[in-house]
């Protein structure tokens, strides 16, 4: 059944969303090309914004810049239109009536927040690869891909390969597990709301959000090993171990916190349930 | 054998108005019944109890002997007082989904009262008139074979012309031994179907019994019992 309740939410949601990141693709084809074309086969870094061609290129990566932020954005919000709708509108009458279990109902809907996460990003590398991926380009992308990762680890003091993996771990659960499941959470809470549900959805979203922060950010102050204030001579050994505590926090966190959202959201869906 | 469906000191509160006051109610299997009462007595709340929709706020319901849960949703089909189906999709596309997850649905059926209407199965709902949508999920609704059929008013807002068509659409399409819940307050066009009324009103039950004892014993229609039980 869940494969069913996957293969069918995934199918209502993907129409307007496989458009739009076909759009996208189109409009960075339409850019290489143009680029490709201008000049005599000029690159990137060569052109002058002074002249009309310039004028025309900082417009065109502005469009693109807010289509991509659009895009990224808009994913998300039409993802919690259309769960909101399914679940608790007039569809939640066929949805909550369907021979299936609320954890299925949930799994479902989470795995098609997963797909798209997973499809817009590829889509939006794979546009700004097609953009600004040249043969004379190439080794330097790589050479500043490689960086931006050794920055980012070198940042929070990391240096062995453990702290790392589980920075990547956090980084993931907090992608796929915390976000979703809170948005999920934050929907069948809207559901208790006695109006303005979708208004009580997205309370419920920043609310728990801000709240759960400021308790985070609270716990690491006050607990000795994780407050950065009881760090005593801070050296690059301990920075790392502290960086490595703080870091499996984090993780731990994320997860308690996605598994607490899980249940929390089978909990109204089997006990709670309340369709107007 | 259990009762199709049997509340016990079912309530249903809306913040602080009852709309179910502590209902004690067993039906029967292989009878339709209509459950009958004037706008705001509790019918549809009674139903989306049954189907899973609303959780009681005090006592219980059971379907065929379970709580309303996975199980109980394989027996029972439901045809809501409003439009649950996405309005993007096909009619063709709303068979496969009900067939894809109800081992009961009878596609031949639905395609052969789809055809009787001369609706064609590749038209999408949005481009359809509220009473084409209607039929649509009557169709759907009893091309399944279930045990217990609920239908929740399903011919307030259609012409009389589609009431009779919905009526033996009803009649035709269920077997001996399942059973129809029919809520309605249009008493007069469901009377000559129904085998049992349940009249509720202000969330209580104000009588069961069968329309034969009514006509018998009382000398009147339901519906001119009905009228005098609930007279303003």
């Amino acid at each position: 059944m869940l494969k069913k309740l996957y293969k069918y939410d995934l199918k209502s949601v993907s129409l307007l969303l496989v458009i739009l990141h076909a759009v996208l693709l189109v409009y960075s084809l339409v850019g290489r090309i143009g680029f490709s074309l201008l000049k005599g086969g000029e690159t990137l870094q060569t052109f002058e914004v002074s002249n009309l061609w310039g004028i025309a290129i900082s417009f065109y990566f502005l469009g693109y810049a807010l289509f991509i932020f659009a895009i990224i954005i808009g994913t998300v919000v039409y993802l919690g239109i259309r769960i909101q709708k399914n679940l608790f509108s007039d569809e939640g009458y066929l949805t909550h009536t369907l021979p299936v279990t609320p954890t299925q109902l949930l799994w479902s809907k989470v795995f098609v927040i997963w797909t798209w996460s997973i499809i817009d990003f590829i889509c939006v590398v794979l546009s700004v690869l097609l953009l600004i991926s040249y043969k004379e380009t190439l080794p330097i992308l790589l050479e500043n891909t490689s960086t931006v990762f050794q920055i980012l680890s070198g940042s929070f003091g990391v240096t062995d390969q453990l702290a790392k993996i589980v920075a990547v771990l956090d980084g993931i659960i907090q992608h796929f597990g915390f976000y979703p499941l809170l948005l999920l959470f934050s929907m069948c809470l809207g559901n208790l709301f006695k109006s303005h549900k979708v208004l009580g959805t997205i309370l419920s979203f920043f609310g728990l959000n801000i709240i759960l922060g400021l308790l985070n950010t609270m716990i690491t102050l006050i607990i000795p090993g994780l407050s950065p204030f009881m760090q005593a001579n801070l050296t690059q050994d301990n920075l790392s171990v502290y960086s490595g505590r703080l870091m499996i926090f984090t993780l731990v966190w994320n997860i308690l916190f996605s598994v607490i959202f899980f249940m929390g959201s089978r909990y109204i869906l089997t006990k709670k349930l309340n369709l107007d | 054998m259990n009762p199709i469906l049997e509340c016990r000191n079912l309530t249903k509160c809306y913040d602080n108005k009852i709309a179910l006051n502590k209902i004690n109610l067993s039906l029967e299997r292989g009878k339709i019944i209509g459950l009958l009462g004037p706008n705001g007595s509790g019918k549809t709340t009674l139903i989306k109890l049954l189907n899973g929709l609303l959780v009681p706020t005090e006592g219980s319901i059971f379907v065929d002997g379970h709580t309303p849960g996975i199980e109980t949703k394989k027996i029972v089909s439901y045809l809501p007082e409003r439009t649950y189906l996405s309005m993007h999709m096909r009619v063709s596309e709303i068979i496969n989904y009900f067939a894809d997850f109800y081992s009961d649905f009878d596609r031949s059926r639905a395609y052969d009262m789809l055809k009787h209407l001369n609706i064609n199965p590749m038209d999408r709902l949005r481009t359809m008139s509220k009473g084409t949508k209607e039929k649509i999920q009557l169709i759907l609704v009893m091309s399944r074979r279930a045990s217990l059929y609920c239908l929740d008013e399903p011919i307030a807002g259609v012409d009389p012309a589609a009431r009779d068509y919905i009526l033996s659409t009803i009649l035709n399409n269920y077997d001996e031994n399942a059973s129809i819940i029919i809520s309605t307050h249009l008493i007069s066009d469901v009377e000559n179907i129904l085998d049992d009324v349940v009249f509720i009103q202000n969330g209580q039950i104000r009588l069961s019994d069968s329309v034969d004892n009514i006509r018998f014993n009382q000398g009147k229609s339901v519906d001119s019992l009905f009228r005098e039980v609930f007279k303003c």
